[in-house]
């Protein structure tokens, strides 16, 4: 497992380095700052945990990081001050081996619950700053996703065409998002049905697909 | 003069023809980039048109006539089969490669998700259709 951690207190740094000791299969990152750390480059690790109270880059700016891999905070207070949705919860400081353990624990559960969370990077580039634009683009988008969502509940009624058709313009849909889970779940859906598989065959996965589209749906909301 | 050719993208998507055509601006590809929205209207386009394109980038699943419609369409027409045409997909479906290829299509890109590999995608084509073939020198 490889994870990021941010701290810029060295003494905090060291008795990290020491609860890890004996962790078998774990890299460790250690980083001072979160400024000029890229979105991609932080989501290309398994999980981050991070320092409440950094110096120059706070939990707060932190937060509007379009992360989509599991955040630890670790800080001397009980009180989370920002939100994420990829956050898994504040743990106390000093950090001990237990607590490293807990939350390698909680990253690697969440590995396999898919943590989903959105990055506009896409849009922003596509889009440029103009934010009317952003906007409407969001919006087009939305409508669409809804539609196709919508479509896929009633997957029961639907011939084995119009739910390849349906699944493949949502696959399109939220790869702009770099759903890249979701997408795939959907990518092996679609491909059964076009290889001649039985509808059913592919049910269950399109329940599931559409369960995490309306959270997809809830979260892309908050950016129209 | 050899003029710089049209390059034709075939796709119901919007979105696509935006991330297309941002790719243009940032690869700094001076051909022109015309868009129609499924095979039927690609199709009237060409019947219509003097000057042909230099390469069709064709999707797959359209509304109308499909990717594959297009291809049959494009290959049993003489003026128009010299077109180099790559198919840009979302699917990686081994059938829809080896029923592209069986069209004689001259390449087959699965679209990638992330913004800077799309571009790596419409460079290679950039590179693989230029000079000659599109036009510039």
């Amino acid at each position: 497992m490889r994870i990021i951690y941010l701290e810029d207190d060295l003494i905090d740094q060291r008795l990290f380095k020491r609860a890890c000791r004996d962790i078998e299969n774990l890299e460790v990152t250690y980083y001072a700052s979160c400024m000029g750390l890229k979105e991609e480059y932080l989501n290309s690790y398994d999980g981050i945990v991070i320092d409440q109270y950094l110096q120059d880059c706070s939990i707060k700016q932190f937060a509007d990081k379009q992360i989509s891999i599991p955040m630890a905070v670790l800080s001397a207070s009980e009180k989370l001050i920002a939100e994420h949705p990829s956050n898994l919860g504040i743990w106390q400081k000093p950090v001990k081996e237990q607590i490293v353990r807990e939350i390698l624990n909680k990253m690697n559960s969440l590995k396999t619950q898919k943590v989903s969370t959105i990055s506009m990077a896409y849009i922003d580039d596509l889009t440029q700053g103009n934010e009317s634009e952003k906007k409407e683009l969001l919006q087009s988008i939305y409508q669409s996703i809804e539609d196709n969502n919508a479509m896929l509940q009633k997957a029961n009624s639907l011939s084995s065409e119009d739910l390849q058709q349906n699944l493949h313009k949502q696959k399109s849909k939220v790869g702009i998002f770099y759903l890249e889970e979701l997408h795939h779940e959907i990518d092996q859906a679609e491909n059964k049905l076009k290889d001649g598989l039985a509808k059913e065959t592919v049910l269950d996965a399109v329940s599931q697909i559409v369960k995490e589209t309306e959270k997809v749906l809830t979260d892309l909301k908050k950016h129209i | 003069m050899n003029p710089i050719k049209n390059i034709l993208l075939v796709d119901d998507d919007p979105v696509e023809y935006m991330k297309v055509s941002r790719a243009f601006k940032k690869l700094a590809i001076p051909n022109t980039l015309i868009h129609k929205s499924d095979g039927l209207e690609a199709k009237k386009y060409l019947e219509e048109t003097v000057e042909l394109p230099g390469v069709i980038l064709l999707d797959l699943n359209m509304p109308n006539m499909n990717g594959f419609e297009f291809l049959t369409f494009i290959k049993a027409d003489d003026r128009l089969k010299v077109i180099p045409i790559v198919v840009l997909t979302t699917s990686n479906n081994e059938k829809d490669k080896i029923e592209s290829y069986k069209k004689s299509v001259a390449g087959y890109m699965v679209k990638p998700i992330r913004l800077e590999e799309y571009e790596k995608v419409i460079e290679t084509i950039k590179n693989y259709w230029s000079t000659s073939k599109l036009g510039h020198e």
